[in-house]
């Protein structure tokens, strides 16, 4: 893997030696002045550097993201709850400046329950509480368990009076007012050193996610696929060498489950090239088809379900299923998220009330057929992808949206009823999908499953 | 290549009429490359109807078939059996490829699953633009390698027409004056003295307006002269 390194200066050297030992060859730079031409697309990068032509599959921009540094320091932060008054509470604000990517979510959650563990009221104030894997959710449903308040809201106002905070917020239909003498703002802004090089690598920020619990990568940094931000400032000890180890993808890490081309019907169209979130695909113009890098594919089956010739598929792909083969309800859901939230909703026994529960590495991968299909052996049909932004797949999520919302368009038009839906869950957020099932399965809303 | 577009699936069921045992055929290269009519909405569509068809208690069979060209017979050879068996069949080609098909199953329905759009070019994923209509008079050397019968709204020959603001033209925001855009073109290569001269009058005959078109090329007709393909 060829990986151009653009990192601030003081971490160039650990990084790039993590990516070198990893197995990759990398190309380091702390100069935003000297990159110039940066082209191409994953996969297939082009680049000057010093006005000498280079290539590169993979770009990795690693350097600090600005945050409150209570919420990186342990020790700042468990001294900081000592001192805390036991009526007031410790309130963390998220996405209230800049973005609150998953990863400063799940922090936000573990700072909360800690300080609710020492007898410390919290409150969460948050537009999206983003999760994007297992681990966050049960760490969202401990948080919740242990008395942290988590508060959903549109806007949040923060007003300072006296070394006294006041944090008003609003859902649009209940207004809520804390006063405290200590806010945490978890939001996250680019530090201005990386800034020079988001320019040069024609980047837009947006909110990222964590693709492992561990470390703090941000595939989503950007929509240019192929460019990956690795924040160190909240990294733990030894982190960057996961990290680094994760970028550089060395075989003997890759999914047993990868994706495979059949190059006799393969159209050579590039639909797959230029939808693939992973820089997994290349193309064979001997053959002439794609071919499937096996050691870059994240086995997330977006390809498969966006190759019109059907000639992707995933190999070995294990699809986790829970509940009944026939009955009232399947829900196709994401494994990182809206598995483990459905599965919430119905206390983990699905098959209680005739549901099957199946999981799938990314709702990008869900294909049309699958759905008519599904709904063939149940009365209804509920596609649940992980929330926006916690993708592990860049835009998967958005892709199977758009892609079942057609489909649920077209059954309407047919006269079908609507039993066939599309919704973003996440255990820590359950309201819609929980709303969702009721109204698929034809419960009153306010009953409880 | 050929760009077309799904039809609205209710469209569809309707063309169906009473045909019970319906094959679906898509069409493995044009408007599979443009996400139109490959197999993946052939079984998409497939599943759709059979939906359908359980929710009316209608009893429809249905069956898919690849077949690589449309518009060319040889490809249908391992198919034959199973499309002869058939009520109908439902195309997932361009209209060529659905007109071929007629010619070659005479007694057999082929209702058409696409809208034929145009002749283009795609310009990244899930984006084609008109960049041809096959005027059979072919004059890109003289204006850049811009075609001004397929990109002017009016297909003039001798523009700009007042129509033309800001580089867009007068039909919609959304579209490039064509005339502009060939006007930048000769600029940004040199060659704007190919715009000083008048471009005549054309001969339209050789395009639609001369009626159906054939084309034999006599290299390869040896011996074939007389022989009707279908």
């Amino acid at each position: 893997m060829k990986i151009l390194l653009a990192a601030q200066k003081d971490l160039k050297a650990r990084f790039s030696a993590a990516l070198i030992a990893a197995g990759a060859d990398v190309t380091a730079v702390d100069d935003p002045e000297i990159l110039s031409a940066v082209d191409g697309e994953c996969g297939a990068f082009t680049y000057r550097l010093g006005g000498q032509p280079r290539s590169a599959e993979r770009i990795v921009l690693a350097g600090g993201v600005n945050t409150d540094p209570l919420l990186s320091d342990d020790e700042k932060f468990s001294a900081r709850l000592d001192r805390q008054h036991f009526d007031r509470p410790l309130v963390i604000v998220a996405g209230a400046s800049g973005q609150a990517p998953a990863c400063l979510t799940g922090i936000a959650l573990r700072r909360a329950l800690e300080a609710v563990r020492r007898r410390r009221p919290a409150v969460l104030f948050a537009k999206d509480v983003r999760t994007s894997d297992a681990d966050a959710e049960r760490l969202y449903r401990e948080a919740r368990q242990a008395g942290v308040a988590v508060i959903r809201c549109r806007t949040i106002e923060i007003s300072r009076e006296d070394g006294r905070y006041s944090v008003r917020s609003s859902d649009g239909v209940t207004d809520t007012r804390v006063d405290t003498d200590w806010v945490i703002d978890a939001g996250a802004g680019i530090a201005p050193e990386l800034a020079a090089f988001a320019q040069k690598l024609r980047l837009r920020p947006s909110a990222g996610c964590d693709t492992a619990g561990r470390y703090w990568l941000y595939p989503a940094f950007t929509s240019r696929r192929g460019v990956s931000f690795i924040d160190t400032s909240l990294l733990p000890m030894g982190a960057i060498e996961d990290a680094a180890r994760a970028l550089a993808r060395p075989a003997a890490q890759v999914k047993a489950a990868h994706a495979h081309v059949d190059p006799v019907k393969c159209a050579f169209c590039y639909t797959c090239y230029r939808a693939f979130p992973h820089a997994a695909l290349a193309p064979d113009t001997a053959a002439p088809a794609m071919l499937v890098r096996e050691t870059a594919c994240d086995a997330c089956g977006i390809c498969a379900a966006i190759c019109p010739a059907n000639a992707i598929e995933l190999l070995e792909s294990p699809a986790a299923k829970s509940g009944v083969g026939r009955g009232a309800l399947k829900i196709i859901a994401c494994e990182h998220s809206a598995y483990h939230a459905a599965m919430a909703v119905f206390d983990g026994r699905p098959q209680d009330y005739d549901v099957c529960i199946e999981s799938v590495p990314c709702c990008g991968s869900v294909t049309g057929r699958q759905i008519t299909s599904s709904r063939g052996d149940f009365d209804a049909v509920l596609v649940a992808a992980c929330m926006e932004d916690a993708c592990h797949h860049f835009d998967g999520n958005i892709r199977g949206c758009v892609h079942a919302k057609r489909l649920i368009q077209d059954m309407a038009r047919m006269g079908l009823a609507q039993t066939v839906a599309f919704c973003n869950a996440s255990a820590s957020m359950a309201g819609p999908l929980r709303r969702e099932i009721d109204r698929l399965l034809d419960v009153p809303a306010a009953s409880a499953l | 290549m050929i760009v077309a577009e799904q039809k609205p699936i209710g469209d569809i069921a309707a063309s169906l009429g009473s045909f019970k045992n319906i094959v679906i055929a898509s069409c493995d290269t044009c408007v599979t490359v443009c996400l139109a009519g490959g197999e993946k909405e052939a079984l998409e569509i497939q599943g759709l109807l059979t939906l359908c068809d359980r929710e009316s208690g209608a009893e429809r069979a249905y069956t898919v078939v690849n077949i690589k060209r449309q518009c060319d017979d040889e490809f249908f050879e391992g198919e034959n059996d199973v499309i002869a068996r058939a009520d109908a069949v439902l195309s997932l080609a361009c209209g060529a490829g659905v007109q071929f098909m007629a010619e070659k199953y005479r007694s057999l329905p082929i209702l058409p699953a696409l809208n034929t759009k145009f002749m283009g070019a795609s310009r990244g994923l899930g984006y084609w633009t008109e960049m041809c209509q096959g005027c059979g008079n072919c004059i890109l050397e003289r204006t850049g390698g811009i075609c001004p019968v397929s990109r002017c709204s009016k297909s003039i020959f001798n523009g700009p027409c007042g129509g033309s603001q800001n580089g867009k033209c007068e039909v919609s925001p959304d579209i490039d004056c064509g005339w502009q855009l060939i006007y930048d073109r000769l600029r940004a290569i040199g060659q704007l003295d190919r715009l000083s001269g008048i471009i005549e009058t054309r001969d339209w005959s050789t395009s639609r307006d001369g009626g159906p078109r054939s084309l034999a090329l006599p290299d390869a007709r040896v011996g074939k002269e007389d022989e009707r393909v279908v």
